[in-house]
């Protein structure tokens, strides 16, 4: 009988449900619970609703059930998606409350030992921080009590425990001090100094960018503070505003939370890939995972005061991940066209420190506390000290563009016929400084007294501050520097003065004709020829003049059948003809007599082309700009797709098979990896995308298309690179280029013309594709896409370089330690082994030229790629790896392949990284000459295979296994099913080479022994699908259930090369499965000595 | 040849900018998988057929998430996957069906005659996912509560102790035993519920 009584509360039943109390602590409610059964209907109705228990019950009893019929997906199996309720929880004091033991005083929030508890200050991802009073000191502290969901977490009490001895390791006055640590109560605490101004986070988001001597301060003692854990050997990792805290009154800035602090040498450690809180001031090599000293809190250092300076974070986003992104690959945008009020040297220390290559950041915390303190010093007393000298040259790369532009000037004026050797500037100068500005970077500049030389100097666009004494100098601009002049020309220096000189980049030199307006404009759509080349092949005579609207500096554009040739600018005009300098040419193809040009249109420059594709402003309101460039292409076998993203600022490039283009990097996706399309039309379809400055959502909704015409296929196959590249058209300014509605051109490049140079001609350059059968112009030699030595690309010198560059990204991410790049002489051997491999497959022809390229250490001219290599690292669905791989390849004429190529896999080469075993010998072991020699010693002895030999599971089903391999000489294959472990079944075949085993349909084989697998047949037989080699056993099934693969290192066989492998298993799931009642059956498969396996039977 | 689940999804976390898409990804496929594969058995399916439903699922997902970033309108990323997930489990069982892959020659033929049934399949997607979340949440509460507590729900409700019978076996009071099982159930069900509003 159900009945409810006085006693019956329902509010204590949701209490019950919400806890984890013991009935015994419960007691009166226990008891009442016990005996009322009003109550205990209650309880489950409160619990849940009767569908959901019959649900529950259904569910979770049939679950086991599935799980012994299908061996996964098992019940007692956990899922791993914690992520989404892993949520950061904020703590409130009636929370935090339940922590701490019940208060003396009823103003306080709780105890804590000795500490009464006053407020909560914060709560973080770790642990919560309390103003409290230490009644036994009578002073007030802080309280870091470390989350009680985590206190129950050995690493994060670990954490917790480094936290305290590496804070107490450090004494300075510009880090926290740590008064106390109780790492053994239930949530262990550490005591520190309250420090009573807040965090240098509350400031900032109080009062936003601080004033020049605030930012110069907080930055020096940040720095200090830094430098006294550096000289503990402690790097903080963690420096951001939220951890450095402002002492109230008396100006003092203190570094806290040591959380993540860890000793230089504490490798081990560095590579957790726990990424802690707000990555906004992260340093890329922290990042990357790499290892990191001190440096890296230098570079968090300058995230810090780029934020004092602005106001926010450098690099900022709409997720934690595309921060981080953004970390490794953007440039900030620069502090002062966010807050004028910076002055420039302030934004070039903070853009040292933001160097995303360590080396050219400061080199210690203590450098930089002396820079800090020295212009702090001159900022606080202007009259008294004097501006400090800045010694080294800074280098900032803050605006790429410009950079990249000045660079290509300098290199261009180098040929130059008209010198302006030597500007002179005479100063007469007391004892003062001078400081030059220039707008141009790397100008050299001599300075002499008389005939004597004083100094030598480079000046940057940072410039440069001389101090000089009384006397008459010369400043020259040293070598043949064109297009610079001299502002202010005549300086006279007083003492303790400062002047300024300004080199100025000259118009004459401007060669941007487009985008300048106060360059002559040349008349659209002009045509002429060249009517003669000058013998030094430096300048030519063209058939304009000024009576066509020719003027000096005009430029000129040279073709032949529509491609670019090369390019002029004119340097002395004629009423009916011109002298033009060469500024650039093919190298193969050198301009002569009778060569077409046009001034300088879109659709002069670009006849055929696709034309413009308009950038629209989107309706929704969010911009254009476009900071990542996606391309998508397929296309037929053989042929090569490089795209390159020229904006350090751009997202990487993404295309499918994970080709990952980084700003500035070149990466190739090979055709043969991407399925092929009917019709094998070729098809690039460039996305970019926005990641915004304002933390937006990112858009793609521009789409540019990029189409490659029949005709362009057919010359790529002919060697001949078909470029295209997609910018910007006019703004010089990236900033500006990609802030408004932009149209986008696509215009396609001759050979040898720089795409980098040429869209930075006519605008901001996004991307840069190519079409070709060649590797490209390397990337890494003289920058991208731009090849002015031109190496010798056949030899495997070239190669080798070609390759290791490529792959440098891989070989650092998939192994550690780093493979370490590619030799001739491995690459001469692995070509060497390949031909053997080919010539056993029958494929003559392929491996005739194999033996050539190791013979003759170079490729031949008919190759269809370079040397190319790709990464793969494959993880199984628990993330465990299964196998890394770099896999060289290189493309070669095949006719006896319809599509007349075939990718050649250099087996030997192959780095195949399993998780545990023997085979992971192979790991950082590219290729090893001595080792394969060894092999073919040992071979000849008969003994165990060589290091290139494997054999792999290719798939597995109910009737048939599939298995892949290479043999680098006569081996057997054996398969054993051991149904009966002392007598295996047993089936041997012979093969060498990749796999090339000769099974026949006779080689049936009955599946009856020990009593197990009654009845099944096989057949096993050799196939080839796509071009790979495999044994198929198929015939009946085998009984119902999977088989499991045992590796023989197991089950114990002496001679058996344990090249068994489960790579398969991430898609295959070869688990093992019972049949009905009856134990697995294992089956291993395994190389043998053909040798030893006679000598067995 | 498709590509294998690492790369498909190292692909989609470079396209997927967003992280939180990324794990909603991982999430998904954690889930997933099991369900289709579930469904896919349940149609009849062998284990190792099975699979290649599970992989052609989601690499036909996989694909489609370029259609869904090309979206202006798009929703929520854990949204679509399940929708277009659960539609792609359909079209693929019921079309596999008309295809050998039966236990034997004979039944696949027998399944041939039978009109594949997209009600059904639907529902039977429906359930498995129902079952799924339910399973999900039912691991995470037992890994969050002390052993006892969920043994005092296992034991009752699964196993199909009596209250008494349970407490006498796990030598404790009986009050522990009515408060174990139904803190496991109101956990249980809260779960599902946050799974579910997270996931619309």
């Amino acid at each position: 009988m159900i009945k409810k009584t006085n006693a019956c509360d329902d509010r204590q039943l949701v209490a019950i449900l919400g806890s984890d109390v013991d009935a015994d602590e419960l007691d009166a409610i226990a008891v009442h619970v016990e005996t009322c059964s009003y109550c205990q209907t209650r309880l489950q109705e409160l619990a849940a609703s009767n569908d959901d228990w019959n649900r529950a019950g259904a569910i979770l009893s049939a679950a086991g059930a599935i799980t012994e019929a299908d061996g996964r997906y098992s019940g007692d199996e956990i899922p791993k998606c914690s992520r989404w309720v892993g949520r950061h929880v904020e703590w409130n004091e009636s929370m935090v409350r339940q922590l701490l033991e019940p208060p003396s005083h009823p103003e306080m929030l709780g105890r804590l030992g000795r500490y009464e508890i006053e407020r909560l200050i914060g709560s973080g991802g770790m642990g919560i921080v309390f103003k409290a009073y230490d009644t036994e000191l009578n002073r007030v502290v802080a309280i870091k009590l470390l989350a009680p969901y985590l206190a129950g977490w050995g690493a994060a009490r670990q954490r917790f425990a480094r936290e305290a001895r590496s804070a107490a390791g450090v004494v300075d006055d510009h880090v926290v001090p740590i008064y106390n640590v109780d790492s053994e109560h239930e949530t262990p605490y550490l005591v520190m100094q309250y420090v009573a101004g807040g965090s240098l986070q509350e400031k900032l988001d109080r009062q936003g960018p601080l004033d020049v001597p605030d930012i110069l301060r907080i930055g020096l003692q940040t720095a200090k503070g830094l430098a006294a854990a550096h000289h503990q050997g402690l790097i903080h990792r963690d420096v951001k505003p939220c951890n450095i805290l402002l002492d109230e009154g008396i100006e003092r800035a203190l570094l806290t939370d040591f959380g993540l602090a860890r000793t230089e040498d504490d490798a081990c450690l560095t590579r957790t890939g726990f990424q802690p809180g707000t990555p906004h001031y992260m340093s890329p090599e922290q990042v990357r995972g790499e290892s990191i000293d001190g440096r890296s809190d230098l570079f968090s250092l300058g995230c810090v005061m780029y934020a004092l300076c602005t106001g926010r974070p450098p690099f900022r986003a709409d997720s934690g991940y595309a921060v981080l992104r953004r970390i490794t690959d953007d440039v900030p945008r620069p502090i002062r066209e966010i807050n004028p009020a910076i002055p420039d040297w302030l934004e070039q220390i903070v853009m040292k420190l933001l160097e995303k290559d360590r080396a050219q950041r400061f080199s210690s915390a203590e450098d930089v506390a002396n820079v800090l303190s020295q212009w702090l010093a001159h900022v606080q007393q202007p009259h008294v000290v004097p501006a400090p000298v800045m010694t080294k040259p800074v280098g900032i790369d803050q605006s790429w563009n410009k950079n990249r532009w000045v660079k290509y000037l300098v290199g261009a004026a180098a040929g130059l016929l008209i010198v302006i050797a030597g500007i002179v500037v005479v100063l007469e100068a007391g004892k003062g400084t001078i400081r030059i500005e220039s707008d141009v970077d790397d100008v050299p500049i001599r300075i002499t007294q008389g005939d004597a030389l004083v100094d030598t100097l480079t000046v940057t666009k940072a410039g440069k501050s001389v101090r000089v004494a009384a006397g008459q100098y010369v400043v020259e601009i040293g070598g043949d520097i064109d297009g610079i002049s001299v502002a202010g020309g005549t300086v006279t220096l007083n003492r303790r003065d400062e002047k300024v000189v300004r080199l100025v980049q000259s118009r004459q030199a401007n060669l941007v004709t487009g985008s300048n307006p106060d360059l002559p404009k040349a008349p659209s759509g002009l045509q002429g020829v060249i009517l003669e080349v000058a013998a030094n092949k430096k300048l030519v005579e063209v058939s304009v003049g000024s009576n066509d609207g020719i003027r000096k500096g005009t430029a000129l554009h040279v073709f032949a059948r529509n491609t670019l040739l090369g390019r002029l600018e004119v340097v002395e005009v004629q009423a009916d003809k011109s002298v033009a300098r060469i500024v650039q040419q093919n190298p193969g193809r050198p301009m002569r007599p009778g060569d077409h040009f046009a001034t300088h249109t879109d659709e002069q420059l670009f006849p055929n082309q696709t034309g413009r594709t308009s950038w629209p402003q989107l309706i929704d309101g969010v911009g254009t700009n476009p900071a990542s460039i996606q391309v998508k292409f397929a296309g037929p076998q053989g042929l090569r797709v490089s795209c390159e993203t020229s904006r350090a600022a751009a997202e990487p490039i993404i295309c499918p098979g994970r080709l990952n283009l980084a700003a500035g990097t070149t990466h190739e996706l090979y055709l043969s990896e991407v399925p092929e399309l009917p019709g094998a039309e070729f098809h690039a379809s460039i996305e970019l995308q926005q990641v915004t400055d304002e933390a937006r959502a990112y858009v793609n909704h521009n789409a540019v298309p990029i189409e490659f015409a029949k005709e362009e296929f057919e010359n790529a196959l002919a060697g001949e690179m078909v470029t295209k590249v997609i910018y910007l058209p006019d703004p010089k300014n990236t900033e500006q280029a990609i802030a408004g509605a932009q149209s986008m051109v696509i215009s396609r490049l001759a050979p040898g013309v720089n795409p980098i140079t040429e869209a930075d001609r006519q605008g901001t350059i996004l991307a840069v594709v190519r079409l070709g059968n060649r590797v490209p112009i390397s990337a890494s030699e003289n920058g991208p896409g731009y090849d002015n030595d031109a190496p010798d690309r056949q030899s495997l010198a070239y190669a080798a370089r070609q390759f290791n560059s490529m792959t440098a990204n891989e070989r650092r991410e998939l192994f550690d330690p780093p493979i370490p790049d590619l030799t001739v002489e491995q690459l001469r051997n692995g070509f060497r082994q390949s031909a053997k491999l080919y010539q056993q497959r029958g494929k003559h022809e392929v491996a005739d030229a194999l033996l050539k390229i190791a013979e003759s250490g170079r490729l031949p001219d008919d190759a269809r790629s370079g040397l190319i290599g790709s990464g793969v690292h494959a993880t199984d669905d628990a993330g465990q790896t299964i196998s890394r791989q770099i896999v060289p390849a290189l493309v070669l004429p095949d006719s006896s392949v319809a599509s007349g190529n075939s990718l050649v896999v250099l087996r030997p080469l192959e780095l195949i990284y399993r998780k545990d075993g023997p085979v992971s010998k192979h790991y950082g072991e590219p290729f090893d000459a001595q080792e394969l020699e060894a092999g073919e010693k040992d071979s000849a002895a008969g003994k165990r295979s060589s290091g290139s030999d494997f054999l792999n599971i290719a798939s597995v089903s109910d009737n048939e296994i599939k298995l892949v391999g290479n043999a680098s000489r006569p081996m057997e294959v054996v398969l054993s099913i051991l149904a009966n472990p002392d007598n295996p079944l047993e089936w041997k075949t012979s093969v060498a080479g990749t796999f090339f085993a000769e099974f026949s349909k006779s080689d049936q084989i009955r599946l009856d022994g020990g009593g197990t697998a009654k009845g099944a047949t096989f057949t096993v037989k050799q196939g080839n699908v796509g071009g790979t080699n495999f044994l198929v056993f198929d015939g009946n099934p085998i009984p119902a259930g999977d088989i499991k693969i045992i590796d023989p290192r197991d089950s114990g066989g002496d001679d058996a090369v344990p090249l068994v492998s489960d790579v398969w298993k991430a898609t295959r799931n070869i688990a093992q499965i019972q049949r009905d009642g009856e134990k697995p059956i294992p089956i291993s498969i395994a190389l043998r000595e053909q040798v030893a396996a006679e000598g067995d039977q | 040849m498709p590509s294998s689940p690492p790369e498909t999804r190292a692909s989609l976390i470079l396209r997927l900018q967003n992280a939180d898409d990324v794990a909603a990804w991982d999430e998904f496929v954690e889930l997933y998988g099991p369900v289709i594969f579930r469904a896919a058995r349940a149609r009849g399916f062998q284990p190792a057929d099975g699979d290649d439903v599970v992989q052609e699922v989601l690499l036909a997902v996989a694909q489609s998430i370029g259609k869904w970033l090309e979206r202006r309108d798009r929703g929520r990323f854990r949204a679509w996957l399940l929708r277009i997930a659960r539609h792609e489990s359909i079209n693929l069982l019921t079309r596999r069906a008309t295809r050998p892959l039966g236990d034997d020659g004979e039944a696949e033929w027998r399944k041939l005659q039978e009109l594949p049934d997209v009600d059904a399949v639907s529902s039977l997607i429906d359930l498995e996912y129902d079952r799924a979340v339910f399973q999900w949440a039912a691991d995470r509460v037992r890994t969050s509560v002390a052993t006892n507590t969920w043994q005092a729900f296992w034991l009752t409700h699964v196993e199909g102790l009596s209250i008494e019978e349970a407490a006498r076996e796990m030598k404790t009071r009986s009050a522990n035993i009515h408060f174990g099982r139904s803190r496991v159930m109101a956990r249980i069900r809260e779960l599902v519920k946050q799974y579910e509003e997270y996931n619309d």
